[in-house]
């Protein structure tokens, strides 16, 4: 048997005794067990039933089991297992870095634009981030999992093939954090990415507009190898990408929604589906992953199509269950719907990804959509997506690169 | 509560070692007065947060008849729970919670229960 020590704390829930036992061969059996017999006890001590809860410690023959196996622990016939309250706490609520900001974003249902009743949709609205985008929580991934790795360290300068969100993201990180920033974006990149870039303090380097994104890719590998003192992130091919959404992104959405049928994201490096998909996956093994995917030719903001070419290395195609073609004109319209029944002001990759969203939620009889909704509408503003009507917008999208 | 000089000066002596991040610990108590400051290691290591880390047979000093306070400093603001402190009062609801700030040199004791903080006499 194992000898369990109760704290004072939680004695009510075990009758008033200062130990009772168990048996169990790993942490999780023993707690698993008390909760069986004491499920008083197990609703302190465990969390979902598959963690332990965040005010309490556990300790197995004086070592905090947080430093071995946490729940997996093997456990000895003859050990002690001691439960603690956990006390955090600190003296303020200020935060000591814009970088610590990132992430904890709201997850809002969106009852009006639900299809039926039986489907309960809910956005993940990454427009709060502290530079307006999803983006932020991959700059500060790559960028921390870089100088942990000893791979970046002062004196290094950061480059980016980006014309969008993640340069903004990497300068705001970048600056904080004291590297130069150069970000290799094609020459006709909408104005107000440039000029976001260079508020940050980005340098800008310009392929030509006619090899498009992926001309701004090669560019900047050949500059990165020329210059060893530039460290290339590379969101496309960095698995802290990925990392970031299973921790962050999928992490959050699994906390507050203890079971998603499906998760919808727009595709762009692959990062969102694969990380926030494996994470919710592991709550419910039938989860629907949907992607938003322009038509090929069709630009839209953030999103790429793979028959244009490129499959970022980090994306497995394997593991996305849907693959829905969204058109311009179909973003625009979600993007309008978003703002006029939930007064939500998101961009136009969030347009696509209500598409989908509402696409899926249609096909189910019932259950949860969760739609990641990458940016906010404010550097979308000149495109005057809201306002003109929604083929003449989805035409003119086709002149410029918004990817 | 009395917290006599001794122990007033224990805890002082270990909020302003661990500065500048914050310092935390169990004080010991028998009828309302403290005994001994039995410091703890701040796991979180920051100037804006704590997390205890004590010998676990620290917290079965109860069962000898003590009561326990858990203690920590606020190196740079008001001995008062602050909003994180009462998100994470968890396990220690409505028990003795103290705070040192070393911006005042206060000490204030305070229990926290349902989301809301009651101040305890402390001489």
């Amino acid at each position: 048997m194992i000898r369990v020590r109760i704290p004072p704390t939680l004695r009510n829930e075990v009758g008033g005794v200062r130990e009772v036992e168990a048996s169990g061969g790993t942490l999780r059996e023993v707690l698993g067990d008390l909760a069986d017999r004491f499920p008083a006890l197990g609703n302190q001590v465990l969390e979902d039933g598959d963690g332990i809860a965040p005010f309490v410690n556990v300790y197995l023959d004086s070592e905090d089991v947080r430093t071995l196996q946490g729940l997996d622990t093997p456990v000895r016939e003859g050990s002690t297992v001691i439960l603690l309250p956990a006390m955090a706490g600190g003296e303020r609520t200020l935060t000591p870095s814009l970088i610590e900001t990132i992430g904890d974003t709201p997850l809002v249902e969106l009852p009006r634009l639900a299809p039926h009743p039986g489907v309960r949709l809910y956005a993940k609205l990454e427009g709060q981030n502290p530079t307006g985008s999803i983006k932020d929580r991959v700059a500060k991934a790559m960028i921390e999992t870089a100088e942990a790795s000893g791979e970046l360290e002062p004196g290094r300068e950061l480059l980016e093939p980006t014309s969008g969100n993640t340069g903004i993201s990497l300068a705001m990180v970048a600056k904080l954090k004291g590297y130069p920033l150069t970000c290799v974006l094609p020459e006709n990149a909408t104005s107000e990415r440039v000029k976001l870039l260079e508020l940050y303090g980005a340098k800008l380097v310009f392929s030509p507009a006619s090899e498009g994104s992926n001309g701004a890719v090669r560019h900047a590998l050949r500059l990165a190898e020329r210059d060893p003192r530039l460290f290339m992130p590379f969101q496309y091919a960095n698995e802290a990408n990925p990392r970031a959404h299973y921790e962050g992104t999928g992490a959050e959405i699994a906390d507050a929604l203890p079971h998603v049928d499906a998760l919808v994201a727009g595709l762009g490096t692959g990062g969102t589906l694969m990380g926030a998909g494996d994470r919710l996956r592991e709550n419910n093994p039938d989860l629907v992953v949907a992607a938003a995917e322009p038509l090929q030719g069709d630009l839209v903001y953030g999103l790429r199509s793979l028959a244009d070419g490129y499959v970022p290395p980090i994306l497995d195609l394997a593991k996305l269950d849907r693959k829905v073609l969204v058109t311009n004109e179909e973003s625009v319209e979600g993007l309008r719907l978003l703002l006029d029944r939930e007064a939500i002001f998101a961009g136009v990759s969030s347009g696509a990804v209500l598409h989908v969203a509402r696409k899926v939620a249609e096909e189910l009889e019932e259950g949860v959509v969760v739609a990641v909704f990458a940016d906010g509408g404010w550097k979308y503003l000149s495109a005057e997506f809201w306002a003109r009507p929604a083929d003449e917008v989805g035409e003119s999208m086709e002149d410029s690169v918004w990817w | 509560m009395v917290i006599p000089a001794e122990v007033r000066s224990a805890l002082v002596e270990h909020a302003e070692a661990e500065l500048p991040n914050e310092a935390c610990g169990l004080i010991s108590l028998r009828n309302g007065v403290a005994e001994r400051f039995f410091p703890g290691r701040n796991r979180s290591a920051s100037p804006y947060r704590f997390e205890l880390e004590i010998d676990p047979e620290v917290w079965f000093l109860e069962d000898e008849g003590n009561e326990l306070a858990v203690f920590h400093s606020h190196p740079s603001s008001p001995p008062r729970p602050s909003r994180t402190d009462v998100e994470n009062i968890g396990l220690w609801e409505g028990r003795p919670y103290v705070i040192l700030s070393l911006r005042t040199g206060e000490l204030a004791a305070w229990t926290i229960a349902d989301g809301s903080v009651d101040s305890l006499p402390l001489s």
